[in-house]
């Protein structure tokens, strides 16, 4: 067992959105999660640090902060001497290291974030073959760190979706019952502002860049060209 | 104070609260979710990865199935809803498809035989593998619930149920994010809000919102609770680093045809683990380390290094390096290094609690037994799973029930919103506001914790009955320090006020588990008596149910299994 320390940035919206490193000094055993050393502060010296967790094994997203300015999921991301701990950027926050979810799903909301079919089934249970993709997609944490990490993201500009609302519409893109206009929908969101600088790289492994924001920029960068011609 | 009104307020937002308020919903009624957690994210998004679909038996209408739930049961169970489950299993599948969720199937597409996997205690394959894992139906409940025009409170914490002795009218609760105290009159309300696996923590791989706050809900209203002793425990979960305790990694078919079981020493403690039940191989695991001869980190050791050179071992290596269960394998390797990853090093490993089959006593539509205009779905029910519940059953139940629990409570909608009392709103407003900024003695995450650790030691897998009247002794000292707790006057996101809450959950449901556990003296399902280590079908063919008496005590009592169809 070690000690050490690490810096938490607090937030406190009772008092006036004062925010501060405040600094703790923990014990940690050799593979000590973050999660571990958040769940120590919170039990031996300040039950009023806030912050989000579920399932403590990277299934859930809840509990993705950023570590020394890198988002990681708390749970699995060993814990460091000297560790900067914070809420992930540009998100609205509630308190501390947890910030609010809802207000990008009821922006989203308007551009049908589900499943939208032309016909009934068929048969059920219905034949269909989904693609790989999708399969990839939908194991999606929906943990923000990806909004997180695009520089182009704000939640207070609304005329840019960010990776998330991306993932979100080539999770339909893919799905092989959807009928809707999704990369029309990704051009609404703005994609055309995506930089492409790959900075989006999701903590949970799908290949973001690859398989959502390059297919909806060259679908756009053609239709670009083609009105163009 | 806010106020809200609707037709349907459903607490929780997993898989049965979804199903239950989309069902609702698409019958015209003015639904209202309310969420500890964001809807979707608690533990219906953390499965395992299958679902139960039925036999493709045509006119056997899933006999076999039937059969297996109550066998594997141990009789328990209310046979009626094994009947109507077994009768439905594949509408489960239409719900999760229609929601946006897609199960495995195979290579044209098509749910058959090649795409069904057999599971231990069903007698054949009838699962399907969800391939984009739990996470995958998180967002399809997701989907499901925006598509509606559902009022949706995340971050909200029902503290108390509104209710003229068994009548209920709503609920009352606190908005996390705004800091305010909500009142949610309804018409009818159904409880979704999962088991109480959290009453074991570190020893659980629930997620942290499961607090069992519906069984003591149901309770406070007059609701009984049936065999709360029976908690599913698996037998192999991580015992270090602490962050991670009580992970799963393993059920006893992953011990494989070569895998040992040992004791610190090297003592093979349960030869052919792989083909024992899970409590056999939980129980083994704690005796061996109560008797002193368990690791450093209080386990015993799972060494699994021979199973890569026998043809069936090494199928099993390649789903846990490769396969279906990669995820654990990812697990291992952080927890305890690439030679356990790799299976050339033992694992340290000892049993966590997973699920609960006791709950809330409801009939086939989810009413809630003895308590007018209240449903209830998902695993908070009791009664359906008897003594152990198969693997990808729950899945499966938790889409049937949901839609059947949505279906009645908008059939059976009242004309008009009661107009409850405002005195007895101002009361639990009161009782709320008075809890911010007390300044009692103990600090409720300190209790709870100290709950929790009575609850593994003493009401864990492997009891007795001095072991049970002691932790019943300790729960009642927990009860009083419950009485005198310190939190902050912070209005938004008050963590200590949310931890005092869900202790006050807690207390009630440790005591009915420990309770229910010292009153069954046998061993059956999954809850297993040292002093009686046998099955009693003579004695013990009974339910033991839980209920709140007019002086606010919990009264114990039994009563023989309806056996309905089939008997031992």
């Amino acid at each position: 067992m070690s000690k050490i320390t690490v810096k938490i940035l607090r937030n406190n919206p009772d008092g006036g959105e004062i925010k501060d490193f405040e600094q703790y000094s923990i014990n940690i055993n050799k593979n000590s999660t973050i999660l571990e050393g958040l769940l120590q502060i919170y039990e031996r010296y300040d039950s009023t640090l806030s912050f989000g967790y579920g399932c403590r094994v990277k299934n859930c997203g809840l509990c993705a902060v950023n570590a020394n300015g890198k988002p990681c999921y708390a749970c699995v991301t060993r814990i460091e001497d000297g560790m900067e701990i914070s809420a992930l950027n540009h998100l609205p926050l509630i308190r501390d290291l947890v910030f609010d979810r809802e207000r990008f799903f009821a922006f989203l909301n308007s551009y049908s974030p589900y499943v939208e079919r032309k016909d009934a089934p068929e048969t059920l249970p219905e034949t269909m073959v989904q693609p790989p993709e999708h399969t990839l997609l939908m194991s999606c944490r929906e943990c923000f760190a990806c909004m997180s990490l695009c520089p182009q993201y704000d939640h207070n500009d609304e005329s840019f979706g960010g990776p998330l609302a991306f993932v979100k519409l080539a999770q339909l893109h893919y799905d092989c019952r959807d009928a809707m206009d999704r990369p029309l929908q990704a051009e609404q969101l703005g994609i055309s502002n995506c930089v492409d600088c790959k900075k989006c790289a999701c903590i949970s492994g799908i290949p973001l860049n690859k398989i959502v924001i390059r297919p909806f920029l060259e679908l756009f960068q053609n239709k670009d060209k083609e009105q163009n011609r | 104070m806010i106020y809200k009104d609707c037709d349907l307020l459903c607490i929780g937002g997993g898989g049965a609260g979804v199903t239950a308020s989309v069902t609702a919903s698409r019958k015209g009624a003015k639904v209202i979710i309310a969420s500890k957690e964001p809807v979707g994210y608690g533990n219906t998004r953390i499965i395992g990865g299958v679902m139960a679909y039925g036999d493709l038996d045509g006119d056997k209408k899933g006999e076999d199935f039937f059969r297996d739930m109550v066998v594997g049961g141990d009789f328990l169970n209310n046979q009626e809803f094994c009947r109507m489950l077994a009768e439905n299993a594949p509408e489960a599948t239409f719900i999760l498809e229609g929601f946006g969720g897609v199960l495995g199937r195979d290579g044209e597409g098509k749910i058959s035989e090649k795409a069904l996997v057999q599971l231990g205690g069903h007698t054949s394959p009838r699962t399907l593998l969800v391939p984009s894992t739990g996470p995958g139906i998180g967002q399809a409940l997701r989907y499901a619930i925006f598509r509606e025009n559902i009022e949706i409170l995340e971050r909200t914490l029902i503290t108390d149920l509104i209710h003229e002795g068994n009548r209920v009218f709503g609920a009352v609760g606190y908005e996390l994010s705004s800091g305010e105290i909500i009142v949610i009159r309804a018409k009818k309300t159904v409880l979704a809000t999962g088991g109480a696996g959290w009453i074991y923590y570190p020893r659980t791989d629930v997620t942290r919102a499961v607090t069992g706050d519906g069984f003591t809900l149901a309770l406070n209203s007059g609701a009984e609770l049936i065999d709360m002793e029976q908690v599913q425990f698996i037998p192999f979960s991580l015992t270090h680093p602490p962050g991670l305790v009580g992970i799963v990694v393993g059920e006893p078919f992953t011990a494989g045809p070569e895998g040992i079981l040992m004791n610190a020493q090297g003592k093979d403690i349960l030869p052919g683990a792989n083909l024992k039940t899970r409590a056999e191989v939980a129980n083994a695991i704690i005796l061996e380390v109560e008797k002193g001869n368990g690791t450093e980190h209080g386990g015993c050791l799972l060494d699994l290094k021979n199973n890569k050179n026998h043809p069936g071992g090494k199928i099993l290596y390649e789903q846990f390096t490769t396969g279906l269960f990669k995820n654990i394998t990812d697990i291992v390797r952080y927890a305890y290094g690439p030679k356990a990853a790799s299976w050339d090093e033992p694992w340290d490993v000892y049993p966590t609690a997973h699920y609960f089959m006791g709950g809330v006593v409801i009939d086939v539509w989810g009413r809630v037994k003895g308590v007018e205009n209240l449903f209830a779905c998902g695993e908070v029910c009791g009664g359906i799973h008897g003594g152990n519940r198969l693997g990808s059953v729950s899945l499966m139940e938790l889409f049937i029930l949901g839609k059947r629990v949505g279906e009645c409570a908008s059939a059976e909608m009242n004309e008009e919103i009661h107009k409850v009392d405002q005195d007895s709103l101002n009361y639990y407003r009161d009782k709320l506001r008075r809890m911010f900024g007390s300044q009692g003695k103990h600090r409720p995450v300190e209790v709870k914790r100290e709950l929790q650790k009575i609850m593994w030691d003493y009401v864990g897998p492997a009891r007795t009955e001095n072991k049970l009247k002691k932790g019943i002794e300790l729960l009642s000292s927990i009860r009083e320090k419950a009485d005198d707790l310190h939190i902050s006057n912070a209005k938004i996101y008050n963590t200590e006020f949310i931890d005092a809450i869900e202790l006050g959950f807690m207390i009630p449901v440790s005591i009915s588990v420990a309770e229910s556990a010292l009153r069954r003296e046998e061993s059956r399902g999954s809850h297993v008596r040292l002093d009686y280590p046998q099955r009693d079908d003579e004695n013990w063919l009974k339910n033991i149910i839980i209920r709140m008496n007019n002086e606010n005590e919990l009264e114990v009592t039994s009563r023989p299994v309806r056996l309905t169809e089939i008997r031992p």
